[in-house]
């Protein structure tokens, strides 16, 4: 926590080496949250891309008191919701059943993950994009409901909700296949 | 199928992982906004915006109209924060002859029309003045002192809340004055800075606290007469804060057994009655969990705060609830039996006539109604917050400082002098801070004194403390010694470390 204030405090001074650290500690972690979202390699990418792009943007404006780690998955979320609502084309790759395009590209550039991972994310793209967002920020950014409403705008049982169906056609997805 | 947990944990370690070639290049991308960014604030910005501008259809209508309306936001970000209400952060060009929307209807904000719905213009007088729409409910109050700092801003804006509806000022010319507290058409408050301008546009950048978050009801102040078995009173000596009504406690009540005494006050909806000790006077919970929050954030915590606190804290104090003489009165939040939330402090206590005094206000989730919250006696409460702001700020430029040291601290605190946010914030520091942290290192005891609040310590109220492990604390007069602080102020000397 003490490391993530001082990445804040950085960041907010202005020292490139604050956000670079930022970048370096949570990229993989942000490209995870993403691919949860977006199940497309590219997209993932693009998404993080983005992230801290806008983060270098606003770095002297930077005003964080929150967890760190959240408000990046957050990010996260809603440049995939915007992405999402962006158009047809995105719409259409986003909810597609499309096998991620780890391969897409150079090898040695591509995103890299396990085979049982693929299978994860392969299996949250066939659930809601509303529940999806509820499980993967729940799961991999480790967030309460209650900051997960606030984000999503819906009430705490809601979300909870949204996260038993979610999770519960995830486990109907995932049964045997594991 | 699979249990739950086992499908979150195998999806909790569905990672992936970056390879060197995608990290050089994200990085590279983002290095260069970086730079770019720092050479040419904000141009970016103002080339989409009005990119958006002209391509709406809305604002072809509003030119049409003579009027160009048009609300323009950029880079929306959702900030958490201190305050844990959710707050919505903008920034924004306007220019002469356009109105802005400060609330945060969407991301898109030019699907509004009507312009009631909007909130500023901006023209070119004294070189350069926002002002909020004419003739409309809005109101707009700008801090009066010099030099003012954002963060300092926003804790003055949420004080004057009660005050804002009877303020007459109109305009804010950005010569004199670079901030301004807005109440907005849709009743939200807006803190607002001026950034770089001129006669025909300026930068905004502006927070608007969420508007579907809950709020407090009306401050209500209680006096209630102590319950004596010895001398029953006429007086209510016992209040329900879910229905804000007081009591009095029969004298055939007040002589049951202590169990039929408390069933009787269950029963009665009572959630706690006002005693005299020999420790003082005060109020006794029946059912009340509570949590003494530190005093002068009365007017600062919000209502969701509140939630958040009662809501999760392991730790809820049945302990009575007593006016301390001579000293900063905590802000307790309380939650009643039947659910409801609040805050209260305690005001007095009169030994002789055996009455206390309090004040309270409840947490309504649906109707928040700040602006009906009468002004109180806050004088004590802004000076409290600021200070451990401040002094927060100052834990941070010391974390800094001794990541760059080698874990040790500064000699003094002209060596942070350069981490300041700014001159005005390093002259707080010289004048109202005792820097005692010189020769401490990283590996210390976290709970070594770093710094504290001696102006405020001059009051003889107690002071904010800040710790090695970066927390505040405020420590109660009766706690200085343990610390090696004096009581006040003139006894002050050199304090252990």
């Amino acid at each position: 926590m003490i490391e993530d204030e001082l990445l804040k405090l950085r960041l907010k001074l202005g020292r490139a080496d604050g956000l670079r650290r930022i970048y370096e500690k949570y990229l993989d972690y942000l490209l995870s949250v993403a691919m949860a979202f977006v199940n497309d390699a590219q997209a993932a990418e693009d998404i993080v891309h983005d992230v801290f792009v806008s983060l270098a943007q606003s770095a002297a404006q930077f005003r964080l008191r929150g967890n760190l780690k959240h408000y990046l998955a957050t990010c996260v979320a809603n440049k995939a919701r915007d992405r999402l609502r962006a158009g047809k084309r995105h719409a259409a790759r986003l909810v597609s059943r499309a096998t991620p395009k780890a391969q897409a590209g150079p090898p040695e550039d591509g995103l890299i993950y396990a085979e049982q991972a693929q299978q994860i994310y392969e299996a949250l793209s066939q659930v809601p994009y509303e529940q999806r967002e509820v499980i993967a920020l729940r799961i991999k950014a480790g967030m309460k409901f209650k900051e997960i409403a606030a984000q999503q705008g819906a009430s705490v049982l809601a979300v909870q909700a949204r996260y038993r169906r979610g999770m519960d056609k995830l486990r109907s997805i995932l049964n045997g296949r594991l | 199928m699979r249990p739950a947990e086992e499908i979150e944990k195998i999806v909790g370690k569905a990672d992936c992982q970056a390879p060197d070639a995608m990290r050089r290049r994200l990085w590279k991308d983002i290095a260069e906004t970086l730079q770019q960014s720092e050479i040419t604030t904000g141009k970016r910005g103002n080339v989409r915006v009005w990119r958006i501008l002209m391509n709406s259809k809305i604002a072809k209508l509003a030119v049409a109209a003579v009027i160009v309306v048009a609300a323009l936001a950029v880079g929306v970000e959702t900030f958490t924060r201190t305050r844990p209400d959710k707050t919505l952060a903008f920034s924004a060009e306007i220019r002469t002859n356009m109105a802005l929307d400060l609330d945060p209807k969407a991301a898109i904000p030019l699907r509004q029309t009507r312009p009631e719905d909007f909130d500023v213009t901006w023209d070119g007088e004294n070189g350069g003045t926002l002002r909020i729409m004419p003739d409309s409910s809005l109101r707009l109050a700008t801090p009066s002192w010099p030099k003012p700092e954002w963060n300092n801003v926003v804790a003055w804006a949420h004080s004057i809340l009660p005050k804002i509806t009877e303020s007459t000022d109109t305009s804010v010319s950005a010569r004199q004055c670079r901030f301004a507290a807005i109440l907005t058409s849709e009743g939200n408050l807006a803190v607002l800075q001026i950034g770089d301008y001129d006669e025909s546009k300026a930068r905004l950048q502006w927070q608007v606290e969420g508007p579907t978050l809950p709020g407090y009801g009306p401050v209500q102040v209680v006096t209630l007469a102590c319950v004596d078995p010895e001398k029953p009173s006429a007086q209510p000596c016992a209040i329900d804060f879910d229905t804000g009504g007081t009591s009095v406690i029969p004298a055939q009540v007040l002589n049951l057994p202590p169990e039929d005494f408390l069933g009787w006050l269950e029963q009665n909806g009572i959630d706690a009655i006002a005693r005299m000790t020999n420790e003082g006077g005060g109020l006794t919970g029946v059912g009340l969990a509570c949590r003494a929050v530190a005093p002068g954030v009365w007017t600062i915590i919000p209502a969701l705060g509140v939630r958040d606190i009662m809501g999760d804290t392991p730790y809820q104090s049945r302990d009575p609830i007593l006016f301390e003489e001579g000293r900063y009165q905590v802000v307790v939040a309380f939650k009643t039996r039947e659910g409801g939330m609040g805050i209260l402090q305690m005001r007095g206590a009169d030994r002789v006539g055996q009455t206390t005094e309090f004040r309270y206000k409840m947490v309504q989730p649906d109707s928040p109604d700040v602006t009906e919250a009468q002004a109180q006696d806050e004088d004590e409460a802004l000076p409290l917050y600021v200070s451990a702001r401040w002094l927060s700020d100052l834990g941070k430029y010391v974390l800094i400082y001794s990541n760059d040291h080698e874990d040790r601290l500064p000699q003094s605190l002209a060596e942070l002098r350069e981490f300041a946010d700014s001159e005005e914030n390093y002259q707080w520091m010289v004048r109202d801070v005792e820097y005692v942290g010189a020769g401490l290192t990283c590996a210390d005891s976290p709970s070594k004194m770093v710094a504290y609040d001696r102006t405020l310590l001059g009051a003889g109220k107690g002071t904010n403390v800040l710790f090695l492990d970066s927390h505040i604390e405020y420590v109660e007069p009766d706690k200085l010694a343990e610390l090696g602080l004096p009581a006040n102020d003139e006894e002050a000397a050199t304090p252990q470390k």
